[in-house]
């Protein structure tokens, strides 16, 4: 086992250290970094605007650029957590108590290496987490049938609700909005046009990009735009980025801790990098001899969480390359890029193209290790960056979503939709409907529709077979044991104070 | 806000009148207007909140129905968040179900193109109901004010891009993107360096994507034509 992983691993290196690669690998770092610096911007908005920029390029390139991309702006939003106190995405809503504070008494530079130094100590670790646990995963997936991945993608939903903060009623409304939209476009075994109002257009389905464009991107700048207030640069120039001996010693543990912590949440549905970085923080808050520093400015209290989102964020990549299941709006958008690609999702992806599963491993190793080798000495780059008025912004991030909606089918149709699913998005988030369940349903709508009629044409209609397979069942007893925990007045409790740890 | 009722009828609940639509629908604008399935009900969702933003940004919604003796009598919404939630999701639950009553449900064992909308629209409609009901007992955080005018203003420059680009082309489409949509900070300003900052993104737009990448999209579009 253990040589095949190696010889696994070397193909990866073989495929992701090729110059082509690597460049696509470099480019999508930078490119995500500095998109993801921008404030206002999260990994989801970056990824959905570059997306267009990939579908020219073979499936191995696009998806480590995006897989770069993905990481790149995860790092960008801790920047600009950092340095402005405005986090691009809930996963560096922590990072911003600590690190904000630690910039203000002029220690901006120890934060970002900090954060760029835990970060790298968590990709490699999941790299290798990725590499052990992928393979054993894949095969118990290969075993299963039409039934089993209905009830694993019902479990996959009903986590992202759970573990996600706000309504429980509301975010399994969003997911069940998200389905329905999934139905509209033609329903290739009946060949007949579903919601689609006699549009041509619809004939081929609604592109998931419109929808994130517009939902992440559009919805995004009106909200922000709602609340625009006074951004004060602390920081002009960031010097002093090396960490003294006891400042590393400091980090060890909790760098180490946020990774163990991330990894776990992450491989969960729905958990990814918010989740890991707020439990991971709470952790800390905990065990750390030097708690009461925590919110002045106390470096471990950037250390775990930056750890824990970004081993989060790359170990919710392992079923998402092994199951073909999203545990995340980023991974949705993965997903929907390897569909459009031409690559099935799922347990055949790593037996089939053994170079394009490796090659995205071995690329994401490559990826952490550029962000650290090129941001610090870029800082200085990104500090102009954030420095960037949202009023000047704002129209540039619009024409890039317009011009890259325009690019998928060319036509100007998908930009009118996206203006819809802009205002939509705005609406949600107003309401407090979290959009990023309705995405998931959206991605996973066909697929639970097709394993839905598998499974009842082999049982012969009778739906009990969801609850007699005993894989399909267990899944089915967690999902519900999962929304029977968050109703549970003692745990709601619990779980509204991880999410509340930024008051 | 006060939701208008139509004698005794129950507006919040548009998904009963939705199977009963021939019983006394007429006499009802605003379940007509719901139940008019030949239009996205997108537009519905939206032009009720606008309509409930003029009337105030705080709140205050009472609905009617009836007690046992036949008396109309008022309750108090306690959060609007879950009411107008639950409104959209019976709205687009309802709207759902009417559509796919034309797709053939099939069998059990072998799901028509009609099944798994009809349960999924079923599914909406009662998470809608459950929302309305909550919204009845449970308080919630009020719903601060929408900011309807960056909404629309994002919005509108959006759809004129789209509607421009081929009729005026990219370059003008562009301009009315771009600062059309600036316009909707309220730290904008057209001075030199923000119109100078439109050029130098219209010219780089141009050269990547038109020159560079080849994007179908005309400088001048087919009303430069003669």
């Amino acid at each position: 086992m253990d040589a095949s992983i190696f010889a696994n691993l070397g193909l990866g290196l073989q495929t992701a250290a090729s110059a082509v690669n690597l460049a696509y690998c470099l480019f999508g770092v930078v490119m995500g970094t500095a998109i993801g610096v921008l404030p206002g911007l999260g990994p989801v908005a970056t990824i959905a605007m570059l997306l267009p920029v990939t579908f020219g390029l073979p499936p191995v390139s696009a998806l480590i650029m995006l897989a770069g991309i993905f990481y790149g702006a995860q790092y960008g939003g801790s920047t600009t957590a950092i340095l402005i106190n405005l986090p691009g995405e809930s996963s560096s809503v922590v990072t911003a108590l600590d690190g904000h504070e630690m910039a203000k008494q002029g220690r901006a530079g120890k934060a970002l290496a900090t954060a760029a130094l835990a970060s790298f100590f968590a990709g490699t670790v999941t790299t290798v987490l990725i590499a052990l646990f992928s393979p054993p995963l894949a095969e118990i997936a290969l075993k299963f049938g039409p039934a089993e991945y209905f009830s694993l993608m019902v479990l996959g939903l009903v986590a992202s609700v759970v573990l996600a903060h706000g309504s429980l009623l509301h975010a399994i409304g969003m997911i069940v909005f998200g389905l329905l939209l999934g139905i509209v476009g033609t329903d290739v075994n009946a060949n007949v046009a579903r919601y689609t109002f006699g549009v041509p257009e619809l004939l081929d389905g609604i592109n998931f990009v419109v929808v994130a464009m517009g939902v992440f991107g559009l919805g995004e700048i009106i909200s922000n735009l709602e609340k625009e207030g006074e951004r004060s640069l602390l920081v002009k120039k960031v010097t002093g980025l090396m960490l003294a001996r006891d400042e590393l010693k400091a980090i060890a543990a909790p760098a180490l801790r946020g990774t163990a912590l991330g990894s776990i949440l992450g491989i969960l549905p729905g958990g990814g990098a918010m989740l890991s970085s707020f439990a991971a923080y709470a952790l800390e808050k905990k065990v750390s001899r030097n708690a009461k520093n925590f919110g002045k400015g106390a470096i471990e209290g950037v250390a775990a969480p930056e750890a824990a989102n970004n081993a989060g964020a790359q170990s919710s990549f392992i079923p998402m390359l092994t199951l073909g299941i999203p545990s995340n709006p980023v991974m949705a958008l993965m997903i929907g890029a390897m569909i459009m690609q031409g690559i099935q999702p799922g347990p055949s992806v790593m037996t089939e193209q053994p170079a394009l599963f490796w090659g995205l491993v071995a690329s994401m190793w490559i990826g952490n290790l550029m962000l650290v080798v090129l941001n610090l000495p870029l800082i200085g780059l990104w500090v102009r960056m954030v420095s960037v008025p949202y009023h000047f912004l704002f129209p540039a991030i619009m024409v890039f979503c317009a011009i890259g909606v325009f690019s998928l089918a060319n036509t100007t149709f998908d930009i009118y939709f996206m203006a819809v699913f802009g205002l939509a998005g705005y609406l949600f988030r107003k309401l407090e409907c979290e959009p990023a369940p309705m995405l998931l349903g959206f991605i996973l709508g066909p697929m639970m529709e097709e394993f839905l009629r598998r499974t009842l044409l082999l049982s012969k209609g009778n739906p009990l077979v969801l609850v007699s397979r005993p894989i399909s069942a267990t899944m089915l007893a967690i999902a519900a044991l999962a929304m029977l925990t968050v109703l549970l007045p003692a745990l709601r409790k619990k779980r509204e104070e991880v999410f509340v740890e930024d008051d | 806000m006060v939701v208008p009722c139509a004698s005794g009828a129950r507006p919040q609940t548009p998904h009963v009148s939705a199977t009963r639509r021939a019983a006394g629908a007429a006499h009802d604008p605003y379940r007509n207007r719901l139940l008019d399935a030949s239009v996205p009900a997108v537009h519905y969702g939206t032009a009720r909140f606008v309509a409930s933003d003029r009337a105030g940004s705080v709140i205050a919604a009472r609905l009617c129905r009836r007690n046992r003796e036949g008396e109309r009598v008022s309750v108090k919404i306690k959060s609007q968040k879950d009411f107008w939630t639950g409104c959209l999701y019976l709205v687009f639950g309802a709207a759902a179900y009417w559509i796919a009553r034309d797709y053939p449900v099939g069998t059990a064992s072998r799901m028509g193109a009609g099944y798994f909308p009809s349960l999924l629209s079923g599914l909406l409609m009662l998470i809608g109901a459950l929302s309305l009901l909550r919204s009845l007992t449970r308080r919630g955080a009020p719903l601060n004010g929408f900011a309807w005018r960056k909404a629309g203003i994002v919005f509108a420059a959006t759809v004129a891009f789209a509607f421009l680009l081929e009729r005026a082309g990219l370059l003008i489409a562009l301009a009315v993107l771009i600062l059309g949509s600036a316009s909707a900070s309220a730290k904008f300003r057209l001075e030199w360096r923000a119109i100078l900052a439109a050029i130098g993104l219209i010219a780089f737009c141009a050269l990547v994507f038109v020159k560079g990448l080849s994007l179908p999209m005309p400088l001048f579009g087919s009303w430069f034509e003669s």
